[in-house]
């Protein structure tokens, strides 16, 4: 799927829906950047100040799935899969 | 979503979007999840078993590290513990269920058959009010038999030889019986005896018109 690209703007105050788009040189400020699961977007040489993280879709559910298995005794095997967000790639 | 009721699963990797596990029990397992709909544990038990992610609940780690290495990993850190303490955002909480289409509002349906109800012994309370307390407590109340007084002056008058009058009578409707005459010259509609009449009716049944 082609990504959508979004060049030298600037975000602010508002609900970003970040799947499936490309930012190169832009700023957030005050932004909120909702993710749903789509595809991954990426983020080059883009500026963030306060902005907040909302997740819609597959990405709410897998968040509230690892929540509810840590929940239930399985704390070991769900903390090694969000250590996986820290490590560098 | 698909029940799955007191099963062993034993060394296996399940797919567990969007299943209900009742009463299971996953030894040495994997349980692999993509992002679909929830599944849900009942009572299961879970022993030496794993969690892989894959799909586009694969992608949400690789989405969180992506933002951890543009530098938001302040952010990150706080949806990891929310996650870890079982907290969701308000963006993050799935959407409220639509009233109006699932399950029942007691509440509601309480306050309309009370009102229903309250509304029926209302409507019977005037009724009975109207047709038998109110007419009753007028005969009661007055002492006297409920009756309709009528002025003198517009009392019918008989006559002082009611007995002759009243033979006279007997004979002249008699005579109108049993001859023939008009009703309606105008209309055509006359009148035979009525003993013709009866014999037509039992030779050759009701008229129809």
């Amino acid at each position: 799927m082609m990504m959508d690209e979004v060049k030298d703007k600037i975000f602010r105050g508002e609900v970003v829906t970040v799947d499936n788009t490309a930012y190169i040189n832009c700023d957030f400020e005050g932004a909120a950047l909702l993710y749903n699961g789509g595809t991954l977007p990426t983020f080059e040489k883009c500026q963030f100040e306060d902005v907040t993280l909302q997740f819609g879709g597959s990405a709410s559910r897998t968040l509230r799935f690892l929540g509810q298995l840590r929940g239930s005794s399985m704390t070991g095997a769900v903390d090694r899969i969000l250590d996986g967000a820290r490590m560098k790639r | 979503m698909a029940t799955i009721k007191n099963q062993r699963y034993a060394g296996k990797s399940v797919v567990v979007d969007g299943n209900h596990y009742i009463g299971c029990a996953f030894v040495q397992c994997t349980l692999i999840y993509r992002g679909g709909e929830m599944p849900v544990f009942d009572r299961c038990d879970f022993r030496s078993t794993g969690v892989q992610l894959e799909d586009a609940a694969s992608d949400t780690i690789a989405y969180l590290n992506r933002l951890y290495g543009a530098g938001l990993w302040t952010n990150v850190e706080g949806v990891l513990d929310n996650v870890k303490q079982g907290r969701l955002a308000a963006a993050d909480r799935p959407e409220p269920c639509d009233r109006s289409t699932e399950g029942t509002n007691f509440a509601r349906l309480g306050l309309a058959a009370g009102l229903m109800v309250a509304v029926t012994v209302l409507v019977m309370f005037f009724i009975w009010y109207g047709l038998m307390y109110a007419p009753q407590e007028e005969r009661l109340n007055q002492d006297q038999p409920i009756r309709v007084e009528i002025p003198l002056d517009v009392m019918p008058v008989l006559p002082d030889d009611l007995a002759a009058v009243y033979d006279q009578t007997y004979v002249d409707q008699e005579d109108f019986l049993a001859t023939y005459g008009w009703i309606d010259e105008a209309d055509g509609i006359a009148r035979i005896p009525v003993d013709e009449a009866i014999q037509r009716v039992l030779d050759e049944g009701l008229p129809t018109f």
